[in-house]
């Protein structure tokens, strides 16, 4: 059986669930940003596939992965930046005692 | 032709299957560290998938930014902040807190998995044939192998030309990323060297 576009967009949807599932269940602040880059390498997944069995002439697809990848850099700096500051106020990186401005 | 194509198969299957299973060891390994790490399993394997895509550039783009540079960021900033209690683990063993904790799995379990269920579903029911047809993939699929050569050069010119505009914001994204974490600590180290004066 040949490996089709099919294939490729099915293990990412199972990534990507697996990504939701860590973002939603898990209460470590630094599990949580993992789940994030799993979710974010998903859709990396798509692009490439898509560039590759749609579009192999213009490879829109991989540009546009490359884009993601700079971004989830920066989002992850800032993420870590931003946990190491809690954690420099609060003393521990739990999700559900994050909660100064929930109402 | 045809062990060509079982060993594409092969390849496949075994690196899907070692993204999909060391994610899920990042989920559920109880160290964090050993965590970190086995994503960068996750990480390695998806950058071979992209090789068997015939996406070079971005398979090793992707062991550079996220296998080591990304995963290495996370650790260490895992063991600046010393962790002596586990922080999955529950700290005061209130009945009402480990039910607390049961119930969000739960629901987490019933929110990815019908996740699942509707891409899949979304996914097996698109005719993606119809597609290939219009953008006229079909035809262009056999030139792959001298097309897929230049692809990295293809990458450096629509970067140059075509996409230059979200190419420069990038650039100022990451300028701006840069300033702000070094805002971010900065502020913290002077507040914390008054309250040593």
């Amino acid at each position: 059986m040949e490996i089709t576009l099919n294939h490729y967009l099915i293990l990412s949807a199972l990534l990507f669930s697996i990504g939701i599932y860590g973002l939603v269940t898990r209460n470590n602040a630094f599990r949580v940003l993992m789940s994030i880059e799993v979710i974010l390498n998903a859709i990396n997944i798509n692009f490439v596939a898509f560039a590759h069995y749609i579009d192999p002439m213009v490879i829109k697809g991989q540009v546009f992965s490359l884009f993601i990848m700079a971004i989830a850099a920066a989002e992850a700096a800032i993420g870590l930046a931003l946990l190491l500051l809690i954690y420099r106020n609060r003393v521990n990186i739990r999700m559900d005692s994050f909660d100064t401005l929930r109402w | 032709m045809e062990i060509l194509a079982n060993l594409s198969n092969i390849a496949f299957y075994s690196l899907a299957a070692a993204s999909v299973i060391c994610a899920l060891g990042m989920i559920f390994n109880p160290n964090l560290v050993r965590a970190g790490f086995t994503l960068i399993g996750s990480f390695v394997a998806i950058a071979g998938l992209y090789f068997t895509l015939s996406a070079n550039f971005v398979a090793v783009s992707q062991v550079l930014i996220y296998a080591v540079g990304i995963v290495l960021v996370i650790v260490f900033a895992m063991m600046l902040c010393s962790l002596k209690e586990s922080p999955d683990s529950v700290t005061n063993d209130d009945a009402t807190e480990l039910e607390y904790i049961k119930r969000r799995r739960i629901l987490g379990l019933i929110v990815s998995v019908t996740v699942f269920y509707l891409l899949t579903f979304i996914i097996q029911s698109q005719n993606w044939d119809s597609i290939m047809h219009i953008t006229g993939a079909d035809s262009q699929k056999l030139l792959i192998p001298e097309v897929s050569e230049h692809y990295t050069a293809q990458i450096g010119n629509l970067m140059l030309s075509k996409y230059v505009l979200p190419f420069e914001l990038i650039s100022v994204l990451l300028l701006v990323v840069l300033i702000g974490v070094i805002i971010l600590s900065k502020k913290n180290l002077e507040s914390t060297e008054e309250n040593n004066k």
